[in-house]
């Protein structure tokens, strides 16, 4: 199962855990990449979602992209530019497809879900099962040290390995 | 496995965006991220994350 530490920020009435993992995104046509972000785990959330500002930065131009209108909670109607963006984090990376928008909000920049990363097959043999999942395992919510962190990682997957194999 | 507080560190900054250190304390503060992601490098090894006073009421389920 995964394990992760939670993100404990200011609320208005008690204090929010939040499953934050820090992301870099690479624009590969600009070959601008950002630092990491915090981006929030949603596996409630179809699609990967971005807010537009961090767009910009990357040089992405909008008026090109092709856009997909979502459902938000409340009901609410919003579109998105998709763009193929590379995403660093845990010493590793991957492609996931983007949408960016305005109606993204401010609390939280970067959302990952479903399709884009959830869904990618190189992450699947990094955790048991989609159907209970939360977030990916062997996860280091910072990516300061991507050495450090990917011998950590390599570890954990023989550890989790030689778990599987005595089940 | 331990939380990361992060509660005291954001407590002074209530907008924009801040950038922390591996010691989870904030080493810069601007409005936009385009400021704050311009002032730094990689080698800085440093997150960034949008600053707010409650990040309570964020409720999530985006269906596209």
């Amino acid at each position: 199962m995964a394990k992760f530490p939670y993100i404990v920020i200011p609320g208005k009435d008690k204090d929010i855990y939040l499953p934050w993992i820090s992301v870099s995104l690479d624009y590969p046509k600009t070959h601008k990449v950002t630092l990491p972000v915090w981006a929030l785990i949603d596996s409630g959330a179809d699609s990967c979602l971005c807010c537009l500002e961090i767009g910009q930065w990357l040089g992405i131009k909008f008026k090109k992209q092709p856009q997909k209108v979502f459902t938000a909670a409340n009901g609410e109607q919003f579109s998105g530019f998709k763009e193929r963006i590379k995403m660093f984090f845990s010493g590793k990376k991957y492609f996931c497809d983007f949408y960016f928008s305005k109606s993204i909000p401010v609390k939280s920049p970067i959302i990952l879900g479903q399709n884009g990363f959830f869904d990618q097959p190189s992450l699947h043999d990094r955790w048991p099962s989609r159907s209970n999942l939360v977030a990916p395992p062997y996860f280091s919510p910072l990516a300061f040290s991507r050495e450090k962190e990917y011998y950590r990682f390599v570890c954990q997957k023989l550890l989790y390995q030689d778990q599987k194999r005595r089940k | 496995m331990k939380t990361i507080n992060l509660k005291k560190t954001l407590a002074k900054y209530q907008s924009g965006w801040v950038a922390i250190n591996k010691n989870f304390k904030v080493v810069g503060h601007a409005k936009n991220f385009r400021t704050l992601a311009d002032r730094y490098e990689l080698k800085h090894k440093i997150v960034l994350m949008p600053a707010s006073s409650d990040y309570s009421g964020l409720v999530t389920r985006f269906h596209g």
